[in-house]
């Protein structure tokens, strides 16, 4: 096993370790929600990181797919079409589904004119969410989602929402990892590099892509559905334009295309959040000065960042190693 | 039935003729060499046979199938290879990555499987990555494996798009001004090469501007000027056809 | 009959206020390639500060405006400085990316100035309005149409007639032709994202007119009037002030028609079908690569 596999796995461990020791440490409802929205911010991230910290392609659709997840749980849940566990399970299917929708024609697309037609679709979902009334409560929000139920075992605490969230959550990380290291995810990789390349590698980049996006999808449906079933509502506020933009900004200042990204990324939106709680108005200001500076400095983000310090031997191996090829030639 | 055979192919582009009615063949285990001055049209036809770009009419045959509908990465596994003029490498990964990739078409394991790292996505990624080391080590580069492409020297890159397309085993290849750049002694090396491929049977088409090296490994020359075919036969008879002498070697430093 | 014309004239309204900002996605796209996603909020940030000029000093509306679309000029070339002076390589989904950053930071810095206040300009020629046909035509709809006319006429001019005009299309139209034009990578950004502010800026001055403008009132508005430069054709300046009217029509149809409340929804869904059925728009300027 190579090392850089080894250190994964042990952040892995620890990252584990970490989240149960918090989830018994910590005390209070608020708390644990907390906790839980460190749960789902991770998914929105991986998910979100896969697409573009991985495959090169900027979504702006991932505040409104977690919004359709968030919707599509408390809908089916709250007007009793289904009892609760199976609208936590259509969440993500139904998101995938869109996703898978709006990717056929979308993927098509070349870089900046796709992120347009994520954003196309994430907008419209946002104002759908809002206008909808009779279905989504409108901009007041949708209440009365019941607690989610499954074989008679009640998830009516943020505690107990709470270990099904980090399962889930630590779930999606290692289903993450193994599609990168995988054959799939290093052609993914290599095409969002040069498409012409994959192409003659015999790469189906659009196929690949367009599940890729629909599995991103799902990431954003499951945290939808965790996100509803804690707090018992869903408000439109988090799915608009600037919902997606700091899931983007916060991605790219954690490290885009990193195992851990997604993590930094989540524990930065808990801080902020927590910090902030006051202030709130302050945070977007902040986000956003952070990502002017980030974009000129930091091009890979903190986690990459880390990754070049505490592990990029190999790199700075490398110029000694081409004087070598040099002279040996 | 040769390995290789482009019909009639014409390609049109926002009213301009890039190519008409261009036919060409490429035999199993010789070298078929394209030569024409900028713009004759010929890194165009790499791409309309490789599969990048559609032709506006005509046909491309693989071992006598029609490919000219079916897209690029389809080609690949059918046994078509084929390498860039100017290089597209993937930036980012390292050398080993950029060479495994190569070898995607050998690799069942799907999405599902790939996500839930299932053991067999994952042996097969390993029998993939060995093999890309076996051919970095036959070019003679190993040492570069773990190097990330973008910062290998120029001579070093040029190696790792041939690499990567032996991966997937083709018996076609076009190979895209693989001299270019290359200093003079570096040229008579890459002619060995391109003389070892077609004695494991491949058809080779290459595309070049360095008439010495074309001269020396060729089998057969094709001449391409304008977007049509100009002369089409031995070496010898191609060099002294009078049109091609006028058209292009008599301009072309010999 | 009047109800249609009445749904036009609303029509009209926005669909200056989207020409205008339509005007500026394609100068920035045309000198840069990158989608300016700051530009709704620059509308934003004139329409607060006219108003707010407006309220403290009452400086007869001609300077208001005046001054304003010179300060929204300044934030344009303040884009170039602060935005994207430092980034390594200007690439266009760089540089789009740092306009994001930006749209958040301004309308940040505005919520925290401002909190949640809304501002209002006195229309332009007071509450004069026409009545044709039965329907109400506001004057300022057609004062608003009369700076885009302005604006495109102007614009037309400056490419074409003036040094530094012809030096930015040039630049914009041929990377290798740019150094010969003297014009600097820099100067050309700085340019591009100048006029595109002092578009925004009028539409700001327009629109406070018509509707309270506060924090939040620029960011759908900028996002619509990308709509309707895709509509038109992202880089062409006609196609520009044609997808902006059109789209303020077809918004407008749709509320009187079928429904108030899904009007929003009409721009995104217009983005769509352009990008998936005719991604280069109804004037092709550039040629939109696809997989």
């Amino acid at each position: 096993m190579s090392d850089r596999s080894r250190r994964e796995l042990l952040g892995l461990a620890v990252l584990a370790a970490a989240m149960v020791a918090a989830g018994l440490l910590v005390a209070g409802d608020y708390e644990h929600g907390l906790l839980v929205g460190f749960c789902v911010d991770l998914l929105l991230l991986t998910g979100l990181n896969l697409i573009v910290g991985y495959a090169g392609q900027v979504s702006l659709a991932q505040a409104g797919l977690f919004g359709l997840g968030a919707y599509t749980a408390g809908i089916l849940s709250a007007k009793e079409v289904v009892p609760p566990a199976v609208a936590f399970v259509a969440a993500p299917v139904v998101v995938a589904a869109f996703s898978a929708l709006v990717g056929l024609p979308s993927l098509r697309l070349r870089g900046l004119y796709f992120t347009m037609a994520t954003l196309g679709a994430g907008v419209i979902l946002y104002l759908v969410f809002g206008r909808a009334v009779s279905l989504t409560g409108g901009p007041n929000g949708l209440l009365g989602v019941p607690v989610l139920e499954v074989g008679g075992f009640e998830f009516d605490t943020p505690f107990a929402v709470y270990w099904l969230a980090a399962a889930l959550a630590l779930l999606g990380l290692v289903l993450a990892r193994n599609l990168v290291r995988s054959r799939v995810g290093l052609a993914l990789r290599a095409a969002g590099t040069s498409e012409p390349a994959a192409a003659v590698a015999g790469v189906e980049t659009f196929r690949l892509r367009l599940l890729l996006f629909t599995l991103c999808g799902a990431y954003a449906g499951v945290a939808g559905a965790l996100e509803t079933f804690e707090s018992g509502f869903v408000s439109p506020e988090p799915f608009g334009f600037f919902g997606a933009v700091t899931l983007l900004v916060v991605l790219a200042l954690a490290g885009a295309g990193t195992l851990f990204g997604p993590v930094v990324g989540a524990a930065l939106m808990l801080l902020l959040d927590e910090l902030l709680a006051d202030a709130a108005d302050v945070e977007p200001l902040i986000l956003g000065v952070l990502f002017l500076i980030a974009i000129q400095v930091m091009p890979q983000g903190v986690a990459g960042w880390l990754g070049e310090r505490f592990g990029g031997r190999r790199q700075r191996r490398a110029p000694v190693g081409s004087e070598r090829a040099e002279a040996a030639r | 039935m040769s390995a290789l055979a482009v019909q009639g192919v014409t390609k049109r582009f926002g009213g301009v003729e890039v190519l008409l009615g261009v036919d060409l063949e490429a035999a199993a285990g010789a070298v078929t060499a394209l030569i024409g001055p900028n713009g004759a049209g010929k890194s165009t036809l790499a791409n309309i046979i490789s599969g990048l770009e559609r032709p506006t009419a005509g046909t491309v045959m693989l071992d006598g199938r029609d490919v000219t509908g079916v897209p690029a990465h389809r080609r690949v596994a059918l046994g078509l290879g084929r390498t860039f003029q100017n290089l597209e490498l993937f930036s980012g990964l390292t050398v080993l990555e950029n060479v495994t990739v190569g070898g995607y078409t050998a690799g069942k394991a799907g999405f599902a499987r790939s996500l839930f790292g299932l053991r067999s996505a994952r042996r097969e990624q390993a029998e993939l990555r060995t093999r890309a080391e076996e051919i970095l080590d036959r070019l003679g580069v190993s040492e570069l494996a773990g190097r990330r492409v973008d910062t290998l020297g120029f001579g070093e890159a040029k190696l790792i798009e041939p690499a990567r397309m032996l991966m997937s085993r083709p018996h076609v290849v076009v190979l895209d001004e693989p001299a270019a750049g290359l200093p003079p002694g570096r040229a008579s090396e890459l002619a060995e090469r391109i003389a070892g491929l077609t004695s494991d049977g491949m058809a080779v088409i290459l595309i070049e501007h360095n008439v010495p090296l074309v001269m020396s490994v060729a089998d057969r020359i094709v001449v391409l000027e304008g977007g049509t075919i100009i002369a089409d036969g031995a070496p010898d008879d191609v060099r002294t056809d009078e049109r091609v002498v006028e058209a292009y070697l008599g301009a072309a430093d010999g | 009959m009047s109800d249609l014309l009445q749904i036009a004239f609303s029509g009209l309204t926005v669909g200056a206020a989207y020409a205008l900002v339509a005007l500026g996605f394609a100068i920035v796209f045309r000198g840069t390639r990158a989608i300016n996603f700051a530009q709704g909020e620059y509308v934003m940030l004139a329409g607060v500060a006219a108003g707010a000029l407006n309220e403290a000093a009452h400086p007869p509306l001609l300077v208001t405006v005046v001054a304003v679309i010179l300060l929204g000029a300044l934030a344009g070339v303040l884009t170039e400085t602060v935005a994207l002076r430092l980034i390594r390589r200007p690439d266009p989904a760089t540089v789009t990316l740092a306009t994001i950053g930006l749209a958040v930071t301004i309308k940040a810095a505005v919520l925290l100035i401002t909190d949640r206040a809304s501002y209002t300009l006195p229309g332009f020629s007071g509450d004069a309005s026409l009545r044709i046909a039965g329907a109400t035509l506001e004057a300022q709809t057609l004062w608003n149409c009369g700076l885009v006319a302005v604006a495109a006429g102007g614009l037309a001019l400056f490419f074409s007639r003036t040094r530094i005009g012809v030096a930015l299309r040039a630049s914009a139209d041929d990377a290798e032709m740019a150094a010969s034009t003297g014009m600097s990578r820099r100067a050309a950004t700085a340019w591009s994202f100048g006029l595109a502010g002092a578009l925004a800026a009028a539409a700001g001055a327009g629109l406070a007119p018509v509707s309270p403008v506060n924090y939040d009132f620029g960011t759908l508005l900028g996002l619509k009037g990308f709509a309707a430069a895709m509509l038109g054709g992202l880089g062409s300046m006609s196609g520009a002030v044609l997808g902006g009217f059109a789209l303020g029509l077809a918004e407008a149809l749709f509320a009187g028609y079928v429904s108030s409340a899904y009007a929003d929804v009409v721009a995104f869904a217009v983005l769509l079908l352009v990008l998936f059925l005719r991604p280069t728009g109804l004037f092709a300027q550039v040629r939109v690569e696809r997989v």
